[in-house]
């Protein structure tokens, strides 16, 4: 195996465990909004309600195309350098 | 003289009944319910926009009566493309069930009204007709009916399960990530005499 192939596979991988083991909070869709509390009480003596605010918390939609594109692109680089080998 | 003592009468049995007879006021309310879906790959939070109008009766909380509604075109989860399945055919189909309703059938009250400084809480409990994705059942939940001045709150916790609502959803990893029981609180505020 060639060693861009060999990177790209473990990029691959990393891109996937990273997602699995280390990310916080770990999605499957993208977040671009999130609801978060607020602090303070309304007129009620109640907690106000949590409100929309945006942010960008990657799922695995994100995660699992870049994964997916390390994957490709080293599988064909794979079969390029093994055709090269045996031509 | 006579016709004084009568007006006077009259007026004295009118103010003593005054509780009895008091009207049920018609307040229109507006808010959201917040929905969270707990499984396993996946919580998701969400809310949706809701409206309703209900008949209280400060002295007698448990005669309560009316509707909530909550749009589906108006339910979010922080991902626009999520949002789209979830208003899709495969969930819950708004194009022919715009709205999610629950109409109350009766109520009771528990319990003594607080007052905590000029806060009024009464807990009804409300049965009513919950329709969801073209399925109605019965159902019954706790709220809380807050006043202050002319200012109104009902909140309320409920759980509802999909399978119930034949809300069957995808399968395989989209179907996985959302749960079969949803947590529901609703909040809404309204204003009136």
């Amino acid at each position: 195996m060639n060693k861009a192939s060999l990177v790209l596979f473990g990029l691959g991988f990393a891109i996937l465990s990273y997602w699995y083991a280390l990310s916080e909070p770990r999605h499957l869709a993208t977040l671009t909004q999130k609801l978060v509390k607020q602090d303070g009480t309304d007129d009620f003596g109640d907690p106000l309600p949590d409100k929309w605010v945006d942010v960008f918390e990657p799922g695995l939609d994100i995660y699992g195309g870049a994964s997916a594109t390390c994957f490709i692109v080293g599988g064909v680089l794979f079969v390029i350098a093994r055709r090269r080998k045996t031509a | 003289m006579k016709f004084n003592v009568l007006i006077f009468s009259a007026a004295s049995i009118l103010m003593g009944l005054s509780p009895v007879l008091a009207q049920p006021t018609t307040i229109k309310f507006k808010g959201n319910i917040q929905f969270i879906s707990d499984a396993p790959m996946e919580r998701i939070e969400g809310t949706a926009p809701a409206t309703g109008e209900f008949n209280i009766d400060k002295q007698s909380l448990g005669s309560i009566t009316g509707k909530a509604s909550v749009s589906v075109a108006g339910m979010k989860t922080g991902n626009d493309q999520r949002d789209e399945h979830l208003r899709s055919d495969t969930w819950l189909d708004e194009k022919q069930f715009p709205e999610i309703t629950f109409v109350i059938k009766s109520a009771s009250a528990n319990g003594e009204l607080k007052k905590d400084k000029d806060v009024s809480t009464g807990t009804v409990t409300l049965n009513g007709d919950l329709s969801l994705h073209g399925v109605t059942k019965s159902i019954s939940t706790k709220a809380d009916v807050k006043w202050k001045g002319d200012k109104y709150k009902i909140m309320s916790k409920f759980q509802v399960k999909l399978a119930d609502y034949k809300v069957e959803g995808a399968t395989g990893i989209v179907g996985s990530k959302v749960g079969k029981t949803i947590d529901i609180t609703v909040s809404l505020r309204g204003k009136g005499n």
